[in-house]
């Protein structure tokens, strides 16, 4: 095949491939309008704000409501009410908005809340470089909110994948009734490219539903999961952000204290048994050396050993958290590095902790930059 | 116990305030049910403090929402479903402390729902701190050599923000305040009520209250008029101060739509996104 060159930086291949262009943003909100999204709300912070931009502008094309409220408080406050009253909600921001949507993440662990959150990251910390590209915010996504409780950690690696895991994502907070991030990077969020998406393969978020009888909100089931209801109906229905008992009324006494947190833990696994199902690890090419990385770096590396015309397997876990350890028996003691965009080398330590994984080279950019596919293959080049 | 109390344990003080709130709104709910309102469709929520202790009290649906916050819950659930009426309950330091950015917006875009603030100057549950309504010298255990700055009058501060139902009720005078109260649920768009509430144990206001409150006769007929009434200090006027008919916020932003009972289908959906991004081809 022909490569053309243009200024000896990137890789273009001559077709005649049909799809529609989308960046990052775009795919996200389609791909969560695709799995059933009723309600957008957001406070606009950059590289997050296109996707209110989209959603505002087509609200009514695509039969949803995009809401931009006083901050962040209020836009995750009000997506918790909207999903109480039975509507898909999904909210996001960069790294100073999402901090202030913590107290409201540990609400919806707590309520047992089904909402989507998109983190959408610039370099940082604080202000940071809000224009440009960074993945420093993996253990603040993973970590989120005070208090023990399950959550959904999720990144795609292409603008593709952005469209259908936003609507997985969706489905997931639905199934499970606790909150999720989908969490990506300016670098995605604002990339444009030229994508086939297909509406008929995105899943739909449905939620376990009451059967009738006397409804409990906080029932006690093996797989942790309670029935859900939706007001108005002539059964009491209570979230509370209390710890409470099955009715959600406050409670204080031990035995149900105890009940909640293992309903609560016993989520986490069945979460982990339902992503064991699941394709929650993209692997391209084969043998080794093995390269991990994940989100928007992936198209880098994947635009690098094309570049440089390298042989190598790249592991990326799209979900991480919980996170996939069940898919990462192979690679322990094997020849591998990590390529990711944090100056602390979040990914690696996180691969460490979780999988046993020990990379021997990391490689690293931060100045907000995505990766060059020259360098980066030189780097990995260098790494093997 | 009534059909509108719940079995949880009632952990308020003898004597304290949030009984008359409580008493209140069942008969508030009440006279609301004999107009063909059901009660199903009255959803609560609180914030935390001994006023939010209500939300386990009623025997109605809802979300027992966090510090400061209820306000946004209860827009949320209104945004979603604006068949429901909704209401917030809140303590003073909850809507005009923690909160108050969601109740000048609430007031700023008229959002269709109702909120009770608790107003008894002082942090019950936390053991007796100042609030935003303290009274400018008012001593506690965070300003042991009394509080030094003055306190906010929260009916002038929503009359500015754009509120279009203005009260204030006394947790002493039960049935004016269940009638408040009522007449707050049943208007279309934000409506306020403060209430002022003793708390026996922090901020015994009852003497003063009983001696200084007084029933206004009818409602002020214009803004001006309200914000005279609502500075009023020897003498406190209790009743609807204000109440104007204004568009409300979620039928401003998306007309007669309910987003949840008029959902698309997943085919719908589908549809659309394919009429918008994949336009036909020739």
């Amino acid at each position: 095949m022909h490569h053309p060159q243009i200024g000896r930086k990137f890789l273009l291949e001559k077709g005649e491939r049909k799809g529609v262009l989308l960046t990052g943003n775009e795919a996200i909100a389609l791909g969560a309008v695709a799995g059933g999204l009723d309600i957008y709300l957001a406070y606009p912070m950059t590289p997050a704000t296109s996707i209110l931009h989209y959603l505002a502008a087509h609200d009514k094309e695509l039969g949803i409501v995009a809401v931009h409220p006083e901050n962040e408080i209020a836009v995750a406050n009000m997506a918790i009410g909207a999903a109480f009253a039975g509507a898909r909600t999904m909210v996001a921001s960069s790294g100073g908005g999402f901090s202030l949507m913590q107290e409201a993440f540990s609400l919806a662990g707590m309520a047992e809340a089904p909402v989507l959150f998109i983190l959408s990251s610039r370099p940082g910390p604080s202000t940071g470089v809000p224009t440009y590209t960074e993945q420093a915010d993996l253990k603040f996504a993973i970590s989120q909110g005070q208090g023990e409780f399950p959550r959904i950690v999720s990144s795609p690696g292409s603008v593709e994948e952005a469209f259908y895991l936003a609507a997985e994502m969706l489905g997931m907070v639905w199934k499970f009734q606790t909150p999720g991030v989908l969490l990506t990077e300016k670098h995605m969020a604002e990339s444009r490219k030229n994508v086939g998406i297909n509406v008929e393969k995105v899943t739909w978020a449905e939620p376990l539903l009451h059967k009738g009888g006397k409804y409990k909100r906080y029932v006690d089931t093996a797989s942790g999961v309670s029935p859900m209801l939706f007001p108005p109906s002539d059964e009491l229905i209570n979230w509370s952000s209390y710890e409470h008992d099955k009715l959600g009324v406050t409670t204080e006494n031990p035995e149900q204290i105890i009940r909640m947190h293992d309903k609560r833990r016993r989520k986490l696994e069945s979460i982990m048994k339902h992503m064991k199902g699941m394709r929650t690890v993209n692997v391209f090419g084969e043998g080794e050396p093995i390269i991990f990385t994940y989100g928007s770096t992936t198209m880098s590396v994947l635009e690098a050993l094309r570049y440089g015309n390298i042989k190598a397997r790249v592991v990326q876990p799209i979900y991480l958290e919980p996170f996939p350890v069940w898919e990462m028996e192979n690679y322990r003691g094997r020849e591998s590095m990590v390529v990711e965009q944090s100056s602390m080398g979040q990914f690696a330590s996180l691969l460490k902790e979780k999988a046993g994984v020990n990379a021997g080279a990391v490689i690293k950019r931060y100045d907000g930059r995505p990766f060059d596919p020259v360098e980066l293959a030189n780097a990995i080049r260098e790494g093997i | 116990m009534d059909d509108l109390t719940t079995y949880a344990e009632n952990t308020w003080c003898p004597g304290c305030g949030n009984f008359g709130i409580f008493n209140a709104f069942k008969k508030a709910v009440r006279k609301l049910e004999e107009k063909g309102i059901e009660r199903d469709s009255i959803i609560i929520s609180a914030g935390i403090g001994c006023h939010a202790k209500i939300f386990d009290y009623l025997k109605l649906s809802g979300f027992y929402s966090i510090h400061g916050r209820a306000m946004a819950t209860v827009q949320g659930i209104k945004l979603a479903n604006p068949d429901l009426r909704v209401v917030a309950f809140a303590g003073d330091g909850d809507a005009l402390g923690e909160g108050i950015s969601h109740m000048i917006f609430a007031a700023k875009r008229n959002a269709d729902i109702t909120v009770i603030v608790h107003d008894n100057g002082v942090y019950g549950l936390t053991t007796g701190q100042y609030t935003p309504t303290s009274e400018k010298g008012f001593k506690s255990p965070s300003t042991p050599r009394g509080n030094v700055e003055e306190p906010l009058n929260p009916l002038t501060l929503m009359l500015e923000a754009g509120a279009t139902f203005v009260a204030r009720g006394y947790s002493g005078k039960v049935d004016h305040l269940a009638d408040i109260i009522a007449q707050a649920i049943e208007h279309e768009g934000f409506s306020f009520v403060d209430v002022l509430q003793p708390c026996v144990t922090f901020n015994n206001t009852y003497k003063t209250y009983n001696e200084s409150v007084e029933i206004l006769d009818q409602i002020p007929t214009s803004y001006e008029e309200a914000c005279a009434i609502a500075r009023k200090k020897v003498k406190i006027p209790i009743g609807i101060i204000y109440r104007v008919n204004k568009p409300v916020f979620h039928k401003e932003l998306y007309g007669e739509l309910n987003p949840v009972v008029m959902r698309l289908s997943r085919e719908e959906k589908r549809g659309r996104i394919k009429k918008l991004v994949q336009p036909e081809e020739e």
